[in-house]
């Protein structure tokens, strides 16, 4: 396949090309999807050090140990957004790590609490590429799900729907697709008795639970919250409506209708994600012209592009999650429940400032046209504000500047070749000036 | 905390892309513009309103506040009710020249204590169990206006209050450092190649021309103003000298918003919360001052709100715990009843120690959308409610 075809495969199916992709001259469609789906969607938990209290040390904490308690728990998750980021950074299984970051942008869920958030994120994980159904039901369980959305409050004395509500509207048929108010009753009536112990561990509490007899979705029987999930996905809206999701995140904001079908047709009714994605990323239109370079990115994707190309290291790693609050966007901390937008929505007059100027605030102190220096050891010679700190691999850009031609260069940065005059407006000298100068192009937003 | 019925706020959206009708934005004075400025400051924390404009007649505050209740003597005495918190002398004055409104038992039906979404809820004007995408003042912005700097937030990152789909409103802390970086010469030599034809990068490349022209316009203008007064020396304080000077150097900015934090004083809360009114009284007085002397007092309105109040019995570490109903405080030179807004003396109606509200606070919003702002607010809020009718 050709570069700009391989190079936008890499940019959906995991964070964009590196060094290594930029070199390797690509084989077939065919072989290189093949490839990715086999081997590289391995399988890794993401952890983090953390001490586990059990069930009765946390029940009987003292006030000063729960403030303790508390504090440990938002430090953790501040470590584990900067493991998950360096993860999606650099992991050679890009293709499951893409596809954790898509269903945690689906499934959302905001949580205070490192254990349940790192399982949380680790189920994610597990079932991101296999059958949705199984995806759904594990979320459902997961402790941060269960207190986000309020299910662990849901019993039969005095069933809470907000789960059961959202289940439908947000995470699998859409707003008023097929359900009724009815069927939220009852489906909430079928979620009852759904609880998490305080280490995380999902229970079904029967005395919370009602067994009765449930209408839903035309169906009656004593269901329980698995069956709600699977009666939900006979309904082929269902596969619609995640069809939409994922076209709009790994294709283009406006779907095409006509693929979307096509997509159904894959998706329902054995829901396997890796089959539907082996199919976008094999099909002619994910290719068509109209959907390469058509995205705006994620603030994710300015920084692992960034690192793809100029990987660096950063003295305070907290200053990432700095970055990441003036981009917009900080992992683990959606704004609202319907997760992040996207698209022109990250944009306004500072995020855009902010993105243009990123590479040159991390490289070079924040100035974008004068000299980068060749050597580690001559940055003191400049006088500059050392925003970030950070430390790039010089190294790599070397290589990067022997080994890739300007062509390839383009293709990996922006997904097209600029034109001539733009070009030629970036030229300079210095070879990492002109790439500083490439990666500080508007051009470089988009994915 | 139910999240029923997302609502996109996309009713108004307008493209507003055109480049031809911004650089006639910028370059005449918009007929529409009425002169009249809102400046928005946000209480982050969950101010305690009950020590802020204290029932001081009212032996309940002193029982359920045996440490923290505030000595009579030591208040700014309103009314035979109210009293204003020590560190509020400045107030006290505004009252006195008819420049303050003080509504008391301000919220909104099932009312969140959590400082997320109480602040959520506050900013895009939503209901309790209803999720939001853009801001009011994001809204109204999409509605109405065009520049960028149709809201100028104190600070480095846009308040979610402002964020509307057609991505107005800027955020700097110094006109000066804003216009150098955004027409550095790399960036600034970018403007010819805006012309693209790939309609996301086309997006981007006017967004960014538009980021430098309303910079350049803005410090051109700001440059020359000075301000007579001396401001305390606080970051509040500062930004409210920067916003003042905005306001005198006349550019089209219609909206400014800052942010003073810390109010969250759940322990020890004596020292911290005055501190923190001295701040809020002082800066605001040397504000009040600084436009006064540009003749602009009289087209200022300023909002003064918290995500919520806190309870009213104090807590075994010296402070409060999150609450809910609080008052809301209007400052400006042509304030149509100023005053104390509503009848505080059942200021301590509460349930479970939580005080209850009996004004929502969109129609507050309404008041400034309808009368100062002069848009409709039923559009903009996605709903209707009786504006207050102190503006």
């Amino acid at each position: 396949m050709q570069q700009v075809y391989y190079y936008h495969l890499l940019k959906r199916a995991g964070f964009g090309p590196d060094l290594k992709h930029m070199m390797r001259v690509p084989s077939t469609r065919t072989a290189t999807v093949e490839n990715i789906i086999t081997h590289h969607s391995g399988y890794e938990a993401l952890t983090i050090d953390y001490p586990k209290y059990t069930k009765e040390q946390i029940r009987q904490f003292k006030p000063e140990e729960r403030k303790a308690f508390q504090k440990l728990n938002r430090q953790k998750i501040t470590e584990f957004n900067i493991a998950w980021l360096k993860r999606m950074a650099e992991s050679t299984n890009f293709f499951r790590e893409r596809m954790v970051y898509f269903w945690s942008n689906h499934f959302v869920v905001l949580g205070r609490n490192i254990r349940f958030t790192e399982s949380y994120n680790n189920t994610l994980r597990t079932h991101a590429l296999g059958n949705f159904k199984d995806l759904c039901t594990a979320v459902s369980q997961e402790a941060n799900m269960l207190n986000y959305l309020d299910n662990n409050k849901n019993k039969k004395q005095a069933p809470n729907e907000n789960y059961a509500r959202e289940l439908m509207e947000l995470f699998t048929l859409g707003r008023d697709v097929i359900y009724t108010e009815s069927d939220v009753k009852e489906a909430a009536r079928a979620l009852t008795g759904w609880r998490n112990t305080p280490e995380g561990k999902f229970i079904e509490v029967k005395k919370h639970h009602d067994f009765g007899q449930k209408h839903f979705l035309g169906q009656k029987g004593n269901f329980d919250g698995e069956d709600i999930i699977t009666i939900i996905l006979e309904q082929k809206e269902c596969a619609r409506f995640i069809c939409q999701k994922i076209y709009r995140h790994f294709i283009n904001e406006t779907i095409n209708p006509p693929f979307l079908e096509a997509m159904v047709e894959v998706f329902y009714p054995n829901y396997n994600i890796a089959e539907l994605m082996k199919f976008l990323f094999l099909s002619d239109w994910f290719y068509d012209p109209v959907n390469i370079a058509c995205q705006i990115k994620s603030p994710l994707e300015v920084l692992t592009s960034i690192y793809k190309v100029a990987p660096f290291t950063i003295d305070k790693p907290k200053k990432l999650i700095a970055i990441q609050k003036t981009l917009g966007q900080v992992l683990l901390q959606p704004p609202n429940v319907a997760g992040w937008p996207g698209g022109k929505s990250w944009i306004d007059s500072n995020t855009l400032m902010f993105r243009l100027r990123l590479p040159s605030l991390l490289f070079n102190g924040g100035m974008i046209d004068s000299e980068l220096p060749m050597e580690e050891n001559q940055m003191h010679l400049k006088k500059k504000q050392q925003f970030f700190k950070a430390k790039v691999d010089w190294g790599a850009l070397k290589k990067l500047e022997e080994k890739v031609d300007e062509t390839s260069l383009q293709y990996a940065l922006f997904g097209t070749l600029l034109n001539k005059e733009l070009f030629q407006y970036t030229q300079d000298d210095d070879w990492n000036t002109h790439l500083l100068k490439l990666m500080s192009l508007p051009e470089f937003q988009i994915c | 905390m139910k999240r029923r019925a997302f609502i996109r706020g996309s009713l108004l959206a307008g493209s507003g892309l055109m480049i031809p009708g911004f650089l006639k934005a910028l370059q005449k004075p918009n007929p529409q513009f009425n002169g009249k400025r809102l400046i928005v400051v946000q209480l982050s924390g969950g101010n305690d309103g009950l020590n802020t404009v204290v029932p001081y007649t009212n032996d309940l505050y002193y029982q359920l506040r045996p440490t923290i209740a505030l000595p009579k003597t030591k208040l700014h005495h309103l009314s035979d009710e109210l009293a204003l918190h020590p560190s509020m002398p400045n107030f006290h004055s505004l009252y006195h020249n008819g420049e303050l409104n003080i509504i008391n038992h301000v919220g909104y039906p099932n009312q969140n204590k959590s400082h997320f979404r109480a602040t959520d809820i506050w900013l895009s004007a939503s209901d309790a169990n209803e999720n939001r995408q853009y801001g009011w003042l994001g809204q109204y912005m999409d509605a109405e206006c065009e520049l960028p700097h149709s809201a100028i937030q104190s600070g480095n990152q846009l308040s979610s209050a402002l964020k509307g789909s057609k991505g107005l409103g800027m955020a700097f802390s110094d006109p000066q450092q804003l216009y150098r970086i955004s027409n550095e010469s790399y960036l600034k030599g970018l403007s010819r190649f805006a012309n693209q034809q790939n309609s996301q990068v086309r997006y981007l490349y006017q967004t960014l021309k538009r980021t430098q022209d309303s910079s350049a316009d803005i410090y051109r203008k700001y440059k020359h103003i000075s301000s007579p007064i001396n401001y305390p020396n606080t970051q509040f304080a500062h930004s409210l000298k920067m916003i003042a000077s905005l306001i005198g150097a006349d550019i089209q900015t219609k909206i400014y918003y800052t942010e003073l934090g810390g109010f969250d004083t759940h322990s020890n809360q004596l020292g911290r919360q005055a501190n923190l009114l001295k701040q809020l009284d002082e800066g605001l007085w040397a504000l009040r001052q600084d436009l006064k002397s540009k003749n602009q007092w009289c087209n200022t309105l300023v909002l003064i709100f918290s995500e919520f109040g806190r309870r009213i019995n104090e807590n075994g570490s010296k402070g409060t715990d999150h609450g809910k109903a609080n008052n809301v405080f209007l400052l400006g030179g042509q304030l149509k009843k100023p005053g104390v807004v509503n009848d505080a003396s059942d200021l301590l109606h509460a349930e479970g120690n939580d005080l209850l509200h009996h004004l929502d606070f969109r129609r507050i919003y309404a008041d400034i959308l309808q009368n100062w702002l002069q848009t409709n607010s039923t559009n903009i809020l996605n709903k209707h409610f009786r504006p207050m009718n102190l503006i």
